[in-house]
């Protein structure tokens, strides 16, 4: 995959073409490398997401994990699937997360996988090595506990 | 035995990977008939690789995959099989000095009834690994696999392959029968002669038939719910080897218990311990306090470590009374739930370091262990 | 105070029950086999091979009015390993009958026993006479079917409308009896080793009712497992946690860290207390919740663990511990310190 700078603010990192929308198939990781970095990149609908190909939890390589969608915190014996195709799965531990925030799903660790800034414009994708902003979140909202009908004791 | 060693370059004995066979059709010419049509005829001849499961796949299933995804050899083939791939995948980043090989296409034997069957694969797999990984490069180290589904002709096997380069134990697959079991003794009389500890691994078949062994209380729900309890079996065999004595029979045998943990040593040894002193005539085969026997003749691999946060815990799990001598460093290398090598070292206490990392390999299996550095 | 969480009581004679049984019941136990058991039935939870054993001294409610006591009906648990599961109800109301009028006082009340086959008629039984204040606890003898499932459901739901723990103790035939759950590996050759893995059975139990989600369906259950000792504790929280976070998606209905409800629904007891010496080794295994959830019980007439045992071993911080925890444990009966 090659990458075309594009020029940087002076405050930013860089800013790199990665590549065209098509180039970036759904449910599949593409690894991109930008500034010497390998980097995975996913895309959702009309929307790209990157990040980091370190695992926080033991430092796996996320480009070789999978993405899929997860079971949202439930009742017990039910499973509600969804955020599918924005989930990674780290290659060892499967631990999910968050592609478009880097939340580890469910909670399961306070660490988050780094992602990046990403952009598409027109055709063409765009990626640079500096945090996202933590838009709102796609995740729905019936993710809180009081949503699935459990209360204090 | 100690071997003292340069700064900067402390070995690493990582006491727990799997190789896997890439197709079962290799095996073919260390199959003698009628066994190479039993496994190789009809319709196995079609899968791919040689893998045989004694999980019950339809009982037990793993939510993803019980292999890491970056551990599949770019050659192809289950994650594993690749002797190279192994390798520049994990011996090679992390400087591991000896890989002790656990073969895992074995593990299927737990299944089979047909004791003459099992012995022919564990055989063939034996011979193959011999003849390939561990003429490879002297990185790998082997321990032989034997069941004991017929006890003599394991014994003979270890006799026969024990003193082969790289051979440096024994895996001894535990079937129904508790390893304390008189069953097992020629299997033990030949691993001493031979001087090759026993290994004891997960064999996947626990929990699943009727003829396996099992965790206390009943059926776990789920692979997460059983993997929590699979210990429970290490644990228990333990305490049978010696309330019925092994030990007194086997005074130099040596157990490598793999990837059962090793932070419920505390309860099990105190409780032994404490029981016995209770009423000494309850089981007559101990000759002194039973956790001396575990001291002395167990040692317990890293692999899964327990995710401990707090100073205080980590220091009473690293602080169990002679683990020092006891704990090997292991990786499972390429399972799932894998722990990263620098991670598990970083956390290994520093007065412990060379003794998890080398050390207690050399004083369990002798310098051969260190074979790539001679 | 001392609060002695798990002590037990029995009958001598199985004959002493009939005066609790309907008439034609009492005609169909009164078989010399049976009657003749009444040792085997009282030994079982000794897990001893010995043939012989000193007599069971008879026990006295009352006797010791400085201490509040729950009792356990011992002989019932072994309903585990009954064959004929429609009799065991008779003798369980039997017993519980019995217990109520001779080993209930001032300071000591009756854990009564349900039978493990028949969750529907437990929990009738558990509301019939769980309103009485005679009643501490409800015993669950272990069966095969793990305590995290539904199957429990109808005695988890009376329990929690009583005010009343559920009390997890062996019997003593898990892992010799057909029927009672296996001990963990397969066949164990002589007694000891069973009793050593005896604590297995309780952290498989716990380890099903975390992992099957049962606080959340029942967020106040609290869950007493006597008479297995506590070191094994810290081991296990680590791994349930460790499997949560690997597993998380096949198990959604954790909302949290599976440990958490360790401390906030389970609770635990200190015999053997032999088996926790050398403080200083494990202490720190223990954080300041986690210890709020043992207790102190004494096995008695078994073993009988002292509080001047506890205190040798464990120091008078951890005895002051225990007895506020007991009485925090014994409390929901009576809904006010003991």
């Amino acid at each position: 995959m090659s990458v075309k700078h594009t020029g940087a603010g002076p405050a930013e990192r860089p800013e790199h073409q990665i590549g065209k929308l098509e180039d970036f198939p759904e449910h599949k990781i593409v690894t991109v490398e930008i500034e010497g970095r390998k980097i995975g990149v996913v895309r959702s609908g009309d929307a790209v997401h990157a990040f980091a190909n370190r695992c926080p939890h033991h430092g796996a390589p996320m480009c070789a994990g999978r993405i899929s969608g997860t079971m949202f915190p439930s009742k017990p014996d039910e499973y509600n699937f969804g955020l599918d195709g924005l989930v990674v799965k780290c290659p060892w531990h499967a631990y999910e997360f968050n592609v478009e925030t880097g939340d580890s799903l469910g909670g399961i660790m306070r660490a988050r996988l780094p992602i990046y800034h990403t952009e598409v414009r027109g055709n063409a994708v765009f990626c640079r090595l500096t945090g996202k902003k933590r838009d709102a979140l796609v995740t729905p909202p019936h993710l809180c506990p009081e949503e699935i009908g459990y209360g204090p004791d | 035995m100690t071997i003292s060693v340069d700064k900067g370059k402390m070995p690493i004995v990582d006491c727990d990977v799997h190789p896997l066979i890439k197709d079962i059709n290799v095996l073919s010419p260390y199959l003698a008939e009628p066994w190479r049509e039993y496994f190789l005829g009809g319709v196995r001849s079609g899968s791919s690789n040689g893998f045989i499961y004694a999980r019950a796949r339809d009982k037990y299933n793993h939510p993803n995959t019980t292999y890491r995804l970056d551990s599949l050899p770019d050659s192809g083939g289950p994650a594993g099989s690749d002797p190279a791939f192994t390798i520049s995948n994990h011996l090679e980043p992390y400087g591991i000095t000896t890989a002790l090989l656990l073969p895992q296409e074995p593990y299927g034997v737990a299944r089979f009834g047909n004791a003459a069957a099992a012995a022919a694969f564990e055989r063939a797999n034996n011979e193959y690994l011999i003849d390939t990984w561990l003429s490879y490069d002297k990185r790998y180290t082997l321990a032989m696999t034997v069941s004991s589904h017929d006890p003599k002709s394991a014994a003979a096997d270890i006799r026969r392959l024990g003193k082969m380069p790289g051979v440096v134990g024994v895996q001894l697959l535990i079937l129904n029968h508790m390893a304390g079991s008189p069953l097992f003794d020629p299997i033990y009389e030949a691993a001493c002669e031979m001087e090759l500890p026993v290994a004891f691994h997960q064999n996947g078949g626990e929990g699943c038939y009727t003829y396996s062994q099992n965790p206390a209380g009943g059926v776990p729900r789920s692979y997460g719910e059983r993997h929590t309890v699979l210990p429970q079996i290490g644990a228990a065999n333990i305490m049978d080897m010696i309330v019925s004595g092994v030990f007194e029979r086997f005074p130099t045998l040596r157990i490598v218990m793999v990837e059962w943990g090793f932070t419920w040593l505390s309860w099990l040894m105190s409780r032994m311990d404490h029981l016995w002193e209770a009423d000494r005539t309850a089981s007559p085969w101990i000759k002194r306090r039973p956790s001396e026997y575990i001291a002395e003749h167990f040692t317990f691999t890293t692999q899964p470590l327990d995710e401990a946060t707090h100073a205080s815990e980590i220091a009473a799990m690293f602080g169990i009374k002679n683990l020092d001598k006891m704990l090997l460093f292991s990786s499972d290398y390429p399972h799932y739930d894998t722990d990263d090598p620098q991670l598990t070292i970083g956390k290994i206490p520093n007065e412990m370091k060379e003794r998890v990392c080398f050390q207690n390999a050399v004083d369990t299996f002798g310098a051969k262990i260190l074979r790539s550095l001679s | 105070m001392i609060v002695d969480c798990a002590r037990h009581a029995g009958v001598k004679r199985h004959q002493d029950l009939f005066d609790y049984m309907p008439h034609s019941w009492q005609k169909h136990f009164d078989r010399y086999e049976w009657t003749g058991a009444v040792d085997l039935t009282s030994n079982h939870i000794r897990v001893s091979s010995k043939f012989r054993h000193d007599p069971i001294p008879e026990y006295k409610p009352g006797a010791e009015p400085d201490r509040m006591t729950l009792v356990i009906p011992h002989q019932g648990l072994t309903v585990n390993g009954w064959a004929d599961r429609v009799g065991a109800k008779v003798y369980l109301d039997a017993l519980n009958s019995y217990g109520e009028a001779h080993w209930v006082s001032s300071s000591s009340k009756l854990a009564m026993v349900v039978s493990p086959h028949d969750p529907v008629w437990s929990a009738s039984e558990i509301r019939r006479r769980g309103a009485s204040p005679k009643i501490g606890g409800v015993c669950i003898p272990l069966s095969t079917e793990m305590l995290g499932t539904r199957h429990w459901d109808p005695i988890y739901e009376a329990c929690i409308e009583r005010g009343l723990p559920v009390v997890i103790h062996y019997s003593g035939v898990e892992g010799s009896y057909t029927g009672a759950p296996p001990l963990a590996g397969s066949v164990h050759q002589n007694a000891l080793s069973r009793l050593i893995l005896m604590p297995q059975l309780a952290e498989s139990n716990a380890a099903s009712l975390l992992f099957e989600g049962a606080f959340y369906r029942f967020p106040k259950l609290q869950i007493f497992f006597a008479g297995f000792g506590f070191k094994w504790i810290p081991s296990l929280m680590r791994r349930v946690d460790q499997e949560w976070r690997n597993f998380r998606s096949d198990m959604p209905w954790l909302l949290d860290e599976p440990s958490k409800k360790v401390l906030s629904n389970m609770w635990f007891s200190s015999y053997p207390v032999g088996e926790a010496g050398g403080l200083v080794a494990w202490e720190g295994e223990f954080s300041a919740a986690l210890r709020k959830r043992i207790v102190f019980n004494s096995h008695a007439p078994f073993g009988n663990d002292t509080v001047e045992d506890v205190e040798r071993v464990l120091g008078k911080t951890w005895v002051d511990s225990m007895m506020r925890n007991g009485r925090a444990l014994l409390r929901y009966k009576t809904g006010t310190e003991a």
